[in-house]
Order: C-alpha cells, then sequence, then structure tokens
C-alpha cells in the first residue's frame, strides 16, 4: 500500500469516452492486484498508484473492445501469470486453498462429536472429591463476594 | 555512552542466562536461594535492557547519526514525538524494545507472585527467562541497534513518513504489548507440565496474564485497522494482510483460550486443550513476528530483508517440540475429572465457541501460508488477497457471531427444554422482527441480512442476560435497577465483562457488515464546480501547494453540504516525502453515526481541474465504538475484584512470614 512515490501527482487526462462504466471496470479490477512492485499486491481495484490507474484504462480498452470480463482478466494472467489473481483460481493445487478450511470445520464438528460421546460415556459418573470440593468453594466463596 | 548500552545488553545475555538455568535447578532441587536468585537476575535483566533503551533514545534525541539505526531512522527535522517513536520504526530498535517490553513482563510476574504460585514459579521463570535469552541473543548477533558506521552522517534519513501519525505511533507499542505478553500464559503452562502440578492452579494467573496481552492486541488491531483507514486512502480498514492476519491469529486462540479455561475451572475437562492454546498462543506470536521480519510472505508490513528469519525459525521450532515433547509426557496425568451430562450444556457451547475460533484462526493461517504451499507444488506464486479470506471467513464469522448470542444461554451441566424456549424466545422474536425491518430499510444483500439479523438476536440475549440477573438481584436485595444492574456487573466482572465485549463483537459485526453497502465513485472537477454525490454535493473551491525541507504537498479545499446545508470543508491532501522517496494519501472524511464520507484527492492537471475518489462508507463508525466497548469490557473484567483484593492483602501478610521451601517437581 506504498504510493509510488515516482508518480506521486498524476497528471490526470480529460477523461475519455467509455462504454464500459467504472463499476464494470472496478469489477474486474478487483479481480486482480497490483503488480508495479511496490504496492505489495494491493487490489487494483483500490490502488492509487499510476501503474493501476493505467491498468484500469486499459481494462476500460478491453471491455470497449467487446471482451468480457473474463477474457480481460485472462488476458491478464497469461501476462503476468496467476500471481496477477487476488484469490487462487479454484482448480488444481490451487482448489485446496478454498476446501481445506471447510474441510477442517467439518473434521472438527467430527472430533468434538466424538469427544462428547466419550467424556458422556467413559468418564468417572461421579465427580471426584476434589472437584466437588471445589465446586462448594466456589460456591461458598461466591457467596462471600455477594455479602461482601 | 553507545557503548554502555551494548554493555547492558552484554549483560542482560549473562543475566538471562543465568536466571534460565538457575531457576529451572531452583525448581528440581527445591532450593529457595537459588530460584529467588534467578527471580532476582530477571530482575536485573530489566533494568540493564531499560538501560540500553535509554541509551538508544538518548542517541535519537541527540541526534548521535554516526549510530547507524539513529541515521536510518530519524532525522533533524522530525519533531520530538516521532523522535521518541523512531525506536520502534525500524528493525533493530523494535527488537530491542519488544525484548525490553518482555523483560519488564516478567520483572511485573516476579514481583507480582513474590510469594504465590511457589511451586510453579522456578519453572515459569525459567521458560520466561528463555525467551529474554534468545532476545539477547537476537540484539547482539543478528540486528545490534548500537552499530556505529564509520562516519557521522550530516543528517540522518528519519522515519518512514507512513509512520508519522499518531495513530502509527501506538499501534506497534500495542501489538507488542499483546503478542509479548502471551509469553507469560505460556510460562505458566509449561511450569504446571514441568513441575507436575497439574491441576487447574497454573490457569488462574494464566488466565490474568492472558487477558493483559488479550486486550492489548485487540485495542492494538483496531487501533491498526483505524490508522488504514485515515492513512493508507483505500477506503478500508483491513487487508488480509499477512501481517495484520499474523497478529489476529494469536488474539482468536488468546479468545478460545479465556473461553475453554473456564471449562476447566468448573469442571476439570479440557485439560489438554488449554495447554495446547497456550501453547498455540505464543506459538503464533513468534510465528508472526517470523512472518513479519523475515519479508518470507510478501507485505506491506515487511521490515529491510535481513538474516533473522533463521533465527525465528529455529526459536519457534525449538519452542513447539519442548513444548508439546513435555506435554505428551504428562498427558496420562491430564485426565478430566467430570463426566459430560448432557449436550444441551455450557460446556458444549464452550466446544463449539472454540471450534468455530479456531475454524477462523486455521482459515487466515492457511490462507496466509498458502502462497508458499501452491509454489512448491506448481512453482507458480499466486497471491492469496481480501477476496478469498473474506468469501472464505464471511460464513465462518455469521456462525460465530450466532454463537456468541447462544453460548451464554446455556446453563453448566444440563439445560432443560423448558429452560432453553424461555432464554432463546425473547432473543428469537427479536431476531425474526428486525427482518422485516432490516428489509424496510432497503437491505437486500443475503449475507448483510443474516448478520444484522443475527446481531439483533444476539443484542436481546446480552440485554435479557443482564436484565434476568438485575431483576433477580432486585427481588432479593431490594435494591433499585440502577443499583442492581451496577451492583450485578460489579461483583461478577468476568461475567458481565466478558458479556460487554459480546456487545464489541456485535457492534464490530454491524460495522462489518456496512462494507456491503459501500459506493463509491470517481470525479473529475473544474474550480468552483459543484456536483451531487448520493445525498451530498460536494463543491471543489481551491488547490494549495506548499513546500518544506521535509516534504512538499498538494491540498484541495471542498465544501461538503447535504440537503442545502453546509456539512464542512473537506482537504484531502498527496504529500511527497522526499528522503523517501515516496507519496502519502492524507485522506479527507466527513463521519457521522451512519456513514462516512471518505474524499481522496488523485490527481490534478495543468487547467486546474482535479481528480478525487469518493467512498460512502455506512456503518463503519459502529466498527470504532465496538473497539471501544471491548476495551471498556475487558477494563471490566480485569478490575480486581473484592476476592482479589482480599488475597492480596493475605499475600501482604505471608510476606512478613517465613517462606516455606517450594515442594521438589516430579
Amino acid at each position: 500500500m506504498r504510493i509510488g512515490g515516482v508518480l506521486f501527482l498524476l497528471a490526470i487526462s480529460v477523461a475519455s469516452v467509455r462504454a464500459a462504466s467504472p463499476e464494470a471496470i472496478k469489477e474486474v479490477a478487483a479481480e486482480l492486484v497490483c503488480l508495479c512492485g511496490d504496492c505489495a499486491r494491493e487490489s487494483l481495484a483500490t490502488c492509487l498508484c499510476g501503474f493501476a490507474t493505467q491498468q484500469r484504462e486499459d481494462i476500460g480498452s478491453s471491455l470497449d473492445g467487446g471482451k468480457t470480463a473474463q477474457e480481460t482478466i485472462d488476458k491478464y494472467v497469461s501476462e503476468y501469470g496467476q500471481m496477477v489473481l487476488a484469490s487462487p483460481p479454484a482448480e488444481g493445487v490451487n482448489l485446496l486453498a478454498w476446501i481445506t478450511p471447510f474441510a477442517a470445520l467439518i473434521f472438527g464438528v467430527f472430533l468434538i462429536r466424538s469427544i462428547l460421546r466419550n467424556r458422556m460415556q467413559e468418564a468417572s459418573p461421579t465427580p471426584t472429591v476434589e472437584t466437588a470440593q471445589r465446586d462448594r468453594l466456589q460456591r461458598e466463596l461466591e457467596r462471600f463476594d455477594e455479602d461482601d | 555512552m553507545i557503548d554502555f548500552g551494548y554493555f547492558a545488553l552484554c549483560l542482560a545475555l549473562l543475566t538471562s542466562g543465568y536466571a534460565l538455568l538457575s531457576s529451572l535447578a531452583g525448581g528440581r532441587s527445591g532450593r529457595l536461594a537459588l530460584v529467588r536468585s534467578a527471580e532476582n537476575a530477571m530482575l536485573a535483566t530489566c533494568l540493564l535492557l531499560t538501560l540500553a533503551v535509554c541509551v538508544l533514545w538518548h542517541a535519537l534525541l541527540t541526534h548521535n547519526f554516526q549510530v547507524r539505526f539513529v541515521a536510518e531512522n530519524s532525522n533533524l527535522a522530525m519533531p520530538f514525538f516521532y523522535t521518541i517513536t523512531s525506536l520502534w520504526g525500524g528493525q533493530a530498535g523494535s527488537l530491542l524494545f519488544w525484548g525490553w517490553i518482555l523483560s519488564l513482563y516478567i520483572a511485573a510476574v516476579v514481583l507480582v507472585y513474590r510469594h504465590r504460585y511457589r511451586e510453579l514459579m522456578p519453572y515459569a521463570v525459567s521458560v520466561m527467562a528463555a525467551s529474554s535469552f534468545f532476545f539477547c541473543i537476537l540484539h547482539l548477533f543478528s540486528a545490534d541497534p548500537f552499530v556505529t558506521l564509520p562516519f557521522k552522517p550530516e543528517d540522518g534519513r528519519g522515519l518512514n513518513p507512513l509512520l508519522q501519525q499518531p495513530l502509527m505511533a501506538i499501534h506497534p507499542p500495542l501489538l507488542y504489548l499483546g503478542m509479548i505478553g502471551m509469553v507469560v500464559p505460556f510460562a505458566f503452562a509449561m511450569a504446571a507440565l514441568g513441575s507436575g502440578h497439574l491441576d487447574s492452579t497454573w490457569l488462574r494467573p494464566a488466565r490474568r496474564w492472558m487477558l493483559i496481552p488479550w486486550s492489548f492486541l485487540g485495542a492494538g488491531l483496531l487501533l491498526g485497522g483505524k490508522w488504514a483507514y485515515v492513512e493508507l486512502g483505500w477506503g478500508g480498514y483491513w487487508g488480509w494482510d499477512p501481517v495484520e492476519n499474523s497478529s489476529l491469529m494469536p488474539w482468536l486462540a488468546g479468545t478460545a483460550f479465556l473461553h475453554s479455561v473456564m471449562v476447566q475451572e468448573r469442571k476439570g475437562m479440557l485439560k489438554v486443550w488449554n495447554m495446547i492454546l497456550a501453547i498455540l498462543c505464543y506459538g503464533l506470536c513468534i510465528l508472526g513476528t517470523f512472518i513479519t521480519r523475515s519479508g518470507i510472505i510478501s507485505s506491506v508490513h515487511a521490515f529491510a530483508k535481513s538474516n533473522i528469519g533463521p533465527f525465528f525459525a529455529v526459536f519457534l521450532v525449538v519452542m513447539l517440540v519442548a513444548s508439546f515433547g513435555l506435554l505428551y509426557l504428562r498427558l496420562p496425568q491430564l485426565k478430566p475429572e467430570n463426566r459430560l451430562e448432557s449436550f444441551a450444556s455450557r460446556e458444549t457451547a464452550f466446544l463449539l465457541n472454540n471450534w468455530i475460533l479456531l475454524g477462523i484462526l486455521f482459515a487466515v493461517f492457511w490462507g496466509t501460508l498458502f502462497p508458499l504451499i501452491s509454489e512448491a507444488f506448481t512453482g507458480q506464486q499466486i497471491t492469496v488477497g481480501p477476496p478469498f479470506f473474506n468469501q472464505v471467513n464471511v460464513p465462518i464469522g455469521l456462525v460465530l457471531i450466532l454463537l456468541t448470542g447462544a453460548g451464554p444461554l446455556f446453563a453448566w451441566r444440563r439445560t432443560s427444554e423448558e429452560s432453553l424456549k424461555k432464554s432463546f424466545a425473547v432473543p428469537i422474536a427479536v431476531g425474526v422482527l428486525s427482518l422485516p425491518f432490516l428489509l424496510g430499510l432497503g437491505v437486500r444483500d443475503l449475507y448483510a441480512l443474516i448478520s444484522l439479523v443475527l446481531c439483533a438476536f444476539v443484542t436481546a440475549a446480552i440485554v435479557s442476560e443482564y436484565h434476568a440477573g438485575t431483576r433477580a438481584r432486585m427481588r432479593s436485595t431490594g435494591e433499585g435497577y440502577a443499583t442492581a444492574l451496577y451492583r450485578l456487573s460489579a461483583k461478577n466482572r468476568r461475567r458481565y465483562g466478558g458479556y460487554m465485549t459480546h456487545l464489541a463483537l456485535v457492534l464490530l459485526f454491524v460495522g462489518f457488515t456496512g462494507k456491503a453497502f459501500t459506493s463509491e465513485v470517481e470525479l473529475v472537477l473544474d474550480r468552483g464546480e459543484t456536483v451531487p454525490v448520493g445525498e451530498y454535493e460536494l463543491t471543489y473551491e481551491t488547490m494549495a501547494f506548499k513546500e518544506d525541507a521535509n516534504m512538499s504537498s498538494t491540498a484541495a479545499a471542498l465544501t461538503l453540504s447535504r440537503d442545502g446545508q453546509r456539512l464542512g470543508t473537506l482537504l484531502p491532501e498527496r504529500r511527497y516525502y522526499k528522503s523517501f522517496d515516496q507519496g502519502t494519501t492524507e485522506v479527507s472524511i466527513f463521519s457521522d453515526l451512519r456513514e462516512d464520507f471518505y474524499l481522496i484527492l488523485v490527481g490534478s492537471a495543468e487547467d486546474g481541474s482535479a481528480k478525487f475518489q469518493v467512498y460512502i462508507n455506512p456503518l463503519v463508525n459502529f466498527v470504532w465504538l465496538g473497539s471501544i466497548v471491548l476495551i471498556l469490557g475487558s477494563i471490566w473484567a480485569m478490575w480486581p475484584t473484592a476476592r482479589d483484593r482480599r488475597i492480596a492483602r493475605i499475600d501482604r501478610s505471608a510476606a512478613t512470614t517465613p517462606l516455606q521451601p517450594s515442594p521438589v517437581g516430579t
């Protein structure tokens, strides 16, 4: 998110006539990151550096030229590699990125279920003396606090 | 003068190394003299590191540019305040600062527990001393802040301009206080394992000393968000950057720990799990530091690349292997004391809470490290950015907020169907009734609807918890509503402080949900031109340019009004710092509780026209409001209770009686 100093104040061009709406451009840009090297891969939709501004113009031209959003993104990937995508494509090894967190959650559910089952069946049915005492102590201390 | 600092660091290496060994020996042999001398050695370490920090501060304030750190991170033009804060503006200084805070924590623990937890303290001190020892090694052999240059430059380079901002001056210390403090619960967990005192004694100091760094970490994270929001100029406050993630992870683990300790305290269950969480908290802090400092994953926060990565990697591996090894050896002695009586119980609710918190933690961890994994398999670099984290974490986050409301409605041991119906009736009714209301307001986004309905549900659940408690107290004491409410919360600080943080979470989620309604527009305006932006009218008045030795700046002045009423002048600005060849964006924000009008100056043209970027960010102020409530809730929970004060009194009287030697471990 450091802003490249070289193009600090951009001489802005008078807005050219475009068919593609700013929203459509941002939508494409949001799928991509800024690879100017200075901006630590900030979203191309929000990056303020000159490189990103130029890229958004390019996206606009591409859309104006009749390319779809997906074709425009594909063009960027072929040019810069997968790194330019803001999130990994859900295919091949990268599918793991998307699946694993949810797989872990589901695994967690089964783990908790088995823990709960075990705890209901196996552990000693009566509280040990120690915890029984501690429970009573706790209650008495709480009462003591109330009276304080 | 500088040599004093270096000499102090050398001595600190010796004293902390000595404390590490003698404390361990004292714990094993039960020789009190050894234990005491180790504790004193840690107090000495703290003094020595304080001296080293003061020496570096002195060098900064006297502009001793012969010292490389001073030359690289400060200059003559910098104001006093930022000269002070530049101590943590660069690698070596911030590590020294880190090591110093660590020593302060250790000294505080040593002083507070002079007469308590004697069976645990020798091991705890030893573990903490090991961390301190490690940092002294770093100061001396990897990131020496006192390295001098062969010549004395006229002026220094100065502090990174992005850090010359009040929020950024306090954000790092808060994060450090948060991350480092997690060494204390970790040390007590290890002390319980090492000494063989595996009952719940260690939980009390661990919980206390978790709450402190956890609060600092939360405040640090949120301040960091605020800083990003006002300083980075992209209209957001959280970018799922690797470094942000690496301080979020220990906070999530700490949150899980603060909840699951209650199950062990009450029921003697989850003993192994609590140990794992304590290890995880500190391990994630070390991992986070490793990620930040090594530059292994590209990040905005990356410090200058250095050889420090391997040091942290080794430290992390040693720490994990040693602590999990010790835990494995003690497993047979960590059996649960009670059986679970019912699925519908507070115990289960806490397990689910831990499940979802760890689920988020894992998703963040996985996304942060996935670029490394993917590259190893395919050889291709990829980016795992905000769209990934948002898509994965939003559904999990919604489950979290649901559980936040539902969990406290379950009773310990078992909850009867009848009482469940009773306690869920009102919150569910409020949640359901909020739906048509929200639809009436025009909310159509599915996630936003779910989130806001759940927020209504949770708020109702918390309010009815307060209300029920207050009513019960009024009946038994005859107090008025306000008095009863206050006394109730003051007598059960942990519980009601906890509810306050739950309420803070609701506010935060309302703020997060606002993200769904953000709108933006790019404008090119001539001087004097007025345009409507949503409900607002924006007039571009003028532009000013100024330049001084430090930077040059261009600022625009615009008038903002709504419904014909003037709201104020906005002054978005762009600065260019010469010594860093870096530009910064100073955004200008008009803010009310409903939304922010967020204005960025993008650029200007020869003919006097200028380009602006506007973001309208609804509900964002709920995030900052939630932050404040979160901090208040933590303070409320931490505040000493009557019982704490009694213990402290007993402690002081015990200090006058001769000490018993601590029992031999294992």
